[in-house]
């Protein structure tokens, strides 16, 4: 493609339109990337490109025949089309317009033209006489000319500007960076030169091995692979020719190890060949002596040790060793034996387990005096879910690791096996005795708790040395196991005791105390027992080496008998020296705060609360703690609790007599009972109702009490009607409710007083619905309720006001639920809000796309399980779809699968989502979750998607730490 | 987060529309052309039974409903509607990563008696509706770009054109990923999800997705989201009906620009495009630029030529990004001194325009410009490159940050006891 430059400013779309007259296409629309624009026309082989750079400002044309001999006629044609546009100018009459050019200023824009042109094209451009401007720009008097000379000559790199870069820093002392900066970019481009000449020397031995392989030349390929296999230890294709020229020929000086050697190697390494590389060990095994297993094993320990180092090190080692035992003759069990320990690890699956146990049963039927034996197969029996034998196989290693014996005829030709392997393999050493019942007694606790507290006697009665580290912590993992066995079995009473045992033999040191665990499991079982003061004792001693017990406190129920006591508030939130007003009621604000947000430490939160208005001692701040103890527990589905801390509440505020306070608290009161008689089988709707009432009566006798809330109270006493049955009267409360919050909207309130009474509205316009349907109201009412609730919401968020959480949710439920039941003209009445209410719950459209799409694939799941489809079926027709694969036909014919593999690709696109995806399904496959709960959490990461969140973003979640 | 589009609020506060269900008699030219489309077999219409009319009639107002424009305008769309009958259905599209199919269906509106219309899908806007004569040929010429118009390469359209749009602010938008968002899932004319950004240089999504697998769709997907860093920030898409290319641009100064790529359909003066347009522009794509104030390339310049200002100074780089002619504006305005010339010294910085500046510092005679133009075109070494995962300016956890941070704030300011109002 020859280029010309063209001297004035031209618009592309006048390009365009002159080059389609004249029978040009468009053929390349390329978009602005950095400087440059380009566009491209066609006329059957002709090729015309428009190139602008903002750089320069100025444009160009690529001008192509698109004839093989260059075709300068048919050229000269194209260059006086686009003459048409205006003066034209090659790049080499421009160099030399340049050079003859004494200002700086007319040289500035065509050097940064020549500069854009010649970073793609590398002919017409005179490079040396472009060198000699670029260097007389660089050393010009002026600023500009000079910093456009810089960035042409760092943009273009070549080395053709050597000397144009060569001593710029002597001559103008503020462009010495330039000088060291093209250094730089030199050295690098040497670097990658020699780098690119070595790969050529790489591919050049490469066709040399290929070649003397070929040619039988044995001496040639060993001395290549070595320097092949010097630079990449884990090549097989070197490994390859190596074993197959070694193999091949009775090499004179070559030992036939090398060949088996190379060969093990290459079987380990190269799936693709497995045939082939098995037979070439085969070929050089058979050139060995029949007794040659210990020299086998000496061959195949290295080949294990270089492997290292790959990701699947234990398996292609396996592989090895499998390989020389399968071809041993007298060491088959040895060797055996350390094909399976290649495998046998912290990592070990069923599956792993099952592929090694014969070879170890053998090894050890073998070699019955061997205890690393038998504790090894104590372990793979377990994997392999036979406990019974896994025990004896841990007492037998046990007994073997004690007994003091003379060797057996067998257990000497093991030793001369390991001698002969030249360097001791770990494999071989047998454990300690106390490490052997260690690992039996987890194994009994997990598979046989009938037998673990014999065995923990058993590791427990052996002499032990307590400056010995490693059986010191052996010890104290019986000890503690022992303990959690009595718990596991309800033994209180020995639980203690094991407890204090366990707790006694942990280090004194502060952070080497464990956990915690064993004091806090201590402090469960006290407690328990009845013994409250030791166990807080006991707790406080845990929450000392670990916050998070003074929460697990909260919820245990271990701890039951001291929950919500003075006591237990200032164990789990010992208050700070200095507790005033505003701290309390600080911590009073946070725990309703995290209350408000889901979050877990509301419970914790609200006993610092407790605790310092305790150490404060006044009777209002102590009201106000506990009421909001009480508030957290009754909406932590913990009603009971809410209802004895609300009267602890309403104690002290009794005491205080403010008629705000007392409101409240009874307030607060009723709704817990309220919540506790839902799920009490009998229910206290009576007390609910009063303690409602007696908060109505403080409400009304003070002034301050704003309308709205008497109307929110309004409405809670509705709903406690409506559980109690009484609809109507449910429904007489909710409009008494709605009509005084209107009444109070009306009377022009505060901006604030008003959103909140506006939210408050909107949620009692909700809840009319409901209690509307249950009253028994026709359709037309209902659904006119619902039309105003939302209505009432829509407004709500045009305002900006977040709607209260699950506030459009819960009533497109109830809409949806109610559209089962009505009739066509109803339907077609309700069913527009059902989509304003999925659109108010789901703002954002592709997060709403989202949602009802994992809906619609839920409700199918949900459809074919209901005709006998499982969850494991569903889920491989899931995986099916995914990869492409036809669907059952059941799945085949539902409308909710169509397209499925497209719907979750374009939903599910972060990085990590594939792997979820086959996470989930597999935990379906396998019977470990429903598969609409695998769906679900699939459902998520696409909301997570849609919401434009990256995987960085979600990963950070954990540090959500106010 | 997201914040609630204003359209969608729009869309919950507008009056349910009035049905209307006129009775009209069939045009005596609908039996022939019934009769000849399914002969020809390409254009597979069928007719409507009469039964059928008024219901899709009604069903087609309230979606009209849904699609908040212009009062004057939703009303013009409404009437039509309003007055016209469905006569022909059985053209269907499926945007190739969603399963939203949508119709093609041909009305006579009685204010064209002898004029056929086609609907493209719902919330199609009416006045937008292309009419043709009604014979098969009529038909073949006015609706085929939009019913028979093939897949064809991005850079092979016969015309592109740019077309500016008010900043993303301007339209109640975060920016170009929120309007990208509302364009694939409220406007159906659109091949919705199958977008691709500035690191494929043309639409990689093959023409029918649903026979691949994940695995492959994913690898396309990704690639497809990846973005050119050498390039503005740009999305494209393709339009269901004549595979139109629309591409929605960030612009370096907010705006948001469009690029139109398509094949030029017959100009039709009874479809009502916005003013300015080119009259050969395919319904489809006009339909996404109803919204807001459009400017084309021409109507920009012929302004500029009367009197610059600011607007048109920054429209101009905008629109015509990476134009010689821009660059020799910039100069122009900046060579000729006051006030713009300060924003066109700006400008060109921003656009990418240093020679301009160079030139400008060696031949200014004013020293005060001249320490200006130096200080905006210093040349320094290039700082180490830093991983950019870990940049404080990483954008990406902006908005994870906020939330964190709302989220205390909640945590302190929370005062309300009455837990039992969400119950």
């Amino acid at each position: 493609m020859r280029y010309v430059l063209l001297g004035v400013p031209c618009l592309r779309d006048h390009v365009a339109e002159a080059l389609l007259d004249a029978g040009f296409a468009r053929a390349n629309e390329l978009p602005r990337r950095g400087p440059r624009r380009a566009t491209a026309f066609a006329r059957g082989r002709e090729v015309v490109t428009f190139e602008t750079d903002m750089r320069s400002g100025i444009g160009m044309f690529g001008l192509d025949a698109g004839t093989s001999d260059g075709g300068d006629a048919s050229v000269a044609a194209l260059e006086a089309l686009v003459a048409g546009f205006g003066p034209i100018e090659t790049p080499a009459a421009m160099v030399e317009r340049l050079a003859a050019e004494p200002r700086d200023a007319p040289r500035v824009r065509p050097l940064l033209a020549l500069g854009h042109l010649a970073t793609f094209v590398d002919h017409g451009i005179p490079m040396d006489r472009l060198a000699e401007v670029a260097a007389a720009s660089l050393r010009a008097g002026s600023h500009g000319l000079r910093a456009a000379a810089v960035e042409v000559v760092l943009t273009l790199e070549r080395p053709e500007l050597d000397p144009a870069v060569a001593g710029l820093g002597a001559a103008v002392p503020e462009l010495a960076w330039v000088e060291e900066t093209w250094e730089r970019i030199r050295s690098a481009q040497r670097a990658e030169a020699a780098s690119e000449t070595a790969a050529k020397a790489r591919d050049t031995r490469w066709a040399s091995l290929h070649e003397r392989l070929e040619a039988g030349a044995i001496d040639d390929v060993v001395a290549i692979t070595d320097e092949l296999l010097g630079e990449h230890g884990g090549e097989p294709a070197a490994w390859r020719a190596r074993a197959l020229a070694l193999a091949r020929i009775e090499a004179p000086g070559r030992s036939p190890w090398e060949a088996a050697f190379a060969a093990a190697a290459w079987l380990a390494l190269d799936d693709g060949a497995r045939a082939e590389a098995e037979a070439a060990l085969s070929a050089a095994i058979g050139r060995l002596s029949p007794a040659a297993g210990e020299s086998l094993a000496a061959l195949a320990l290295p080949v294990a040790r270089a492997l290292r180092t790959r990701d699947d090190a234990g398996e292609t080692a396996y592989r090895a060793f499998d390989a020389l035992a399968s071809r041993s003759e007298v060491r088959r069990p040895e060797l055996g034996y350390l094909a399976s320990c290649q495998l046998v690890g912290g990592m070990t699956t069923p599956g792993t387990s099952a592929r090694v146990r014969p070879a170890l049963e053998a090894f050890a039927s073998a070699f019955p005096d061997s205890c690393a034996a038998f504790h090894k197969l104590g372990f793979v029996r377990f994997s392999c879910g036979e406990p019974a034998l896994a025990i004896a196989s841990y007492e037998r290693a046990a007994e073997l690791a004690v007994a003091s014996r003379p060797l057996s005829t067998v257990a000497a030709d093991l030793e001369r096996f390991q001698h002969d392997l030249g360097e001791p393999d770990v494999a071989f050493v047998a454990p300690s005795p106390l490490a052997i019942w260690a690992e039996c007694f987890y194994v009994a606790r997990q598979k046989a708790p009938e037998r673990a507290a014999g065995i923990a006697e058993q590791a427990l009665a052996l002499p032990f040395d307590p400056s010995d580290a490693a059986a010191m912590a052996k010890r104290l993992e019986v000890l503690r196991g022992r303990a959690m066995l009595h718990t596991e079995r309800r033994e209180h009473v020995e639980a203690i005791a094991a407890y204090r045992a366990a707790v006694e033999a942990e280090p004194a040191t502060p952070g080497a105390a464990g956990d915690g665990t064993m004091r806090f499991n201590l402090a469960c079982e006290l407690a328990k027992s009845g013994h409250h003061e030791e166990a807080l004792e006991w707790l406080a001693r845990a929450i000392a080496l670990d916050e998070d017990y003074a929460d697990q406190a909260l919820d245990d129920d271990y701890f039951e008998g001291v929950w919500d006591t003075p006591e237990l508030a200032r164990t789990v939130a010992p208050p700070g020296d200095d507790i005033t007003e505003e701290g309390v009621a600080t911590s009073q604000r946070r725990a309703l705060g995290a209350h408000h947000r889901g979050a877990e430490e509301a419970f914790s939160l609200a006993h610092r609360a407790v605790s310092e208005a305790l150490a404060l001692g006044d009777d209002a701040a102590l009201a106000v703690a506990w009421r909001t103890f009480g508030i957290i527990a009754t909406y932590r589905k913990a009603p009971e609790r809410g209802v004895r801390a609300l009267e602890r509440a309403l104690a002290f505020a009794e005491r205080v007599g403010a008629s705000e306070l007392l409101g409240e608290t009874w307030h607060q009161l009723g709704a817990a009972l309220h919540a506790a008689s839902e799920a009490a089988e009998t229910p206290r709707w009576d007390a609910a109702r009063a303690a409602y009432d007696q908060a109505r009566r403080f409400r009304d006798a003070d002034p301050a009490t704003s309308p709205y809330r008497i109307a929110v109270s309004l409405g809670d006493v509705a709903r406690l009607e409506s559980a109690r049955g009484d609809h109507a009267q449910a429904m007489r409360l909710v409009e008494e409710a709605i009509a005084s919050l209107r009444a109070f909207l009306a009377g022009e309130p505060s901006d604030d007083d008003a959103l909140e009474a506006s939210v408050n509205l909107a949620l009692l316009l909700a809840n009319a619905v409901p209690a509307a349907r249950q009253a028994g109201a026709g359709w037309a009412d209902v659904i006119g309720r619902a039309r105003l609730a939302v209505d009432g919401m829509v407004e709500l968020t045009a305002q900006g006001r977040r709607l209260p959480a699950g506030a459009p949710s819960r009533l497109r439920r109830n809409v949806a639920s109610a559209l089962v039941e009505m009739d066509g003209a109803s339907i077609d009445d309700a069913a527009p809000l059902l989509d304003r209410l999925t659109i108010l719950e789901f703002p954002d459209p592709a997060v709403r796309d989202a949602r009802l799409y994992f809906a619609r694939l839920v409700a199918g799941i949900r459809d074919l399980k209901a005709r006998g489809e499982t969850d494991a079926s569903i889920a491989r027709g899931l995986s099916a779809a995914i990869r492409a694969e036809p669907l059952p036909e059941s799945m085949a014919s539902h409308p909710a699968f169509e397209r499925l593999a497209l719907e979750l690709a374009k939903r599910l696109t972060a990085p990590t989502n594939l792997v979820m995806i086959a996470m989930a399904l597999q935990m379906a496959e396998v019977g470990a979750q429903p598969v609409e709960e695998a769906v679900r959490s699939l459902e998520e990461l696409a909301v997570a998607n849609a919401e434009g969140y990256t995987d960085d973003d979600l990963e950070g979640d954990d540090d959500d730490d106010p | 987060m997201f914040p609630t589009a204003r359209r969608q609020i729009l869309l919950q506060k507008r009056a349910p529309p009035a049905l209307s269900s006129p009775a009209v008699r069939p045009p005596t030219w609908l039996e022939a052309l019934a009769t000849d489309l399914t002969r020809a077999g390409d254009l597979p219409f069928s007719a409507v039974a009469a039964e059928r009319q008024a219901p899709f009639r009604d069903l087609t107002l309230e979606a009209w409903a849904r699609f908040p424009y212009a009062d004057e305008y939703q009303e013009a769309g409404r009437a039509r509607i309003a007055r016209s009958t469905p006569l022909l259905f059985g053209f269907e599209r499926t945007p190739r990563l969603s399963d939203r199919t949508q119709s093609a269906v041909l009305w006579t509106d009685p204010e064209l008696p002898d004029r056929v219309l086609l609907s493209l899908g719902v919330g199609f806007p009416p006045p937008l509706w292309p009419t043709a004569e009604p014979t098969e040929e009529g038909i073949r010429r006015a609706f085929g770009p939009y019913l028979l118009a093939p897949f064809t390469s991005a850079h092979r359209t016969p015309k592109a054109t740019r077309i500016l749009r008010e900043t993303f602010t301007g339209m109640g938008l975060e920016g170009l990923d929120h309007l990208v968002k509302i364009l694939q899932h409220t406007e159906w004319w659109l091949d919705g999800e199958a977008t691709w950004r500035t690191s494929q240089l043309d639409d990689p999504w093959p023409e029918d997705p649903s026979t691949s697998s994940m695995i492959q769709l994913r690898v396309i997907a990704r690639s497809a989201q990846e973005e050119d860093p050498a390039a503005r920030p740009a999305v494209a898409m393709r339009t269901l009906w004549s595979r139109s290319v629309l591409i929605a641009e960030a612009g370096s100064c907010g705006s948001c620009v469009f690029e139109l790529r398509y094949r030029p359909v017959e100009p039709d003066e009874r479809v009502a495009l916005q003013p300015g347009l080119p009259n050969d522009l395919p319904v489809d794509l006009a339909a996404s630029l109803l919204r807001g104030n459009v400017m084309t390339p021409r109507q920009l310049r012929q302004d500029l030529g009367e009197k610059p200002t600011p607007d048109l100074l920054i429209g101009l780089v905008e629109l015509d990004s990476g134009e010689t002619t821009t660059f020799a504006r910039l100069a122009e305005v900046a060579r000729a001194g006051g006030e713009l010339s300060q924003l066109a010294l700006e400008l060109a910085k921003q656009e990418g325009a240093r020679g301009l500046l160079y030139e400008l510092a060696c031949e200014t005679e004013d020293p005060a410009l001249r320490a200006r133009l130096e200080e905006m075109t210093a040349i320094r070494p290039a700082a180490p490159a830093s991983p950019k995962a870990d940049g404080p300016d990483d954008d990406d956890d902006d908005e994870f940050d906020g939330d964190e941070d709302d989220d205390l704030d909640d945590d302190l300011d929370e005062d309300d006891e009455d837990g039992g109002e969400d119950r």
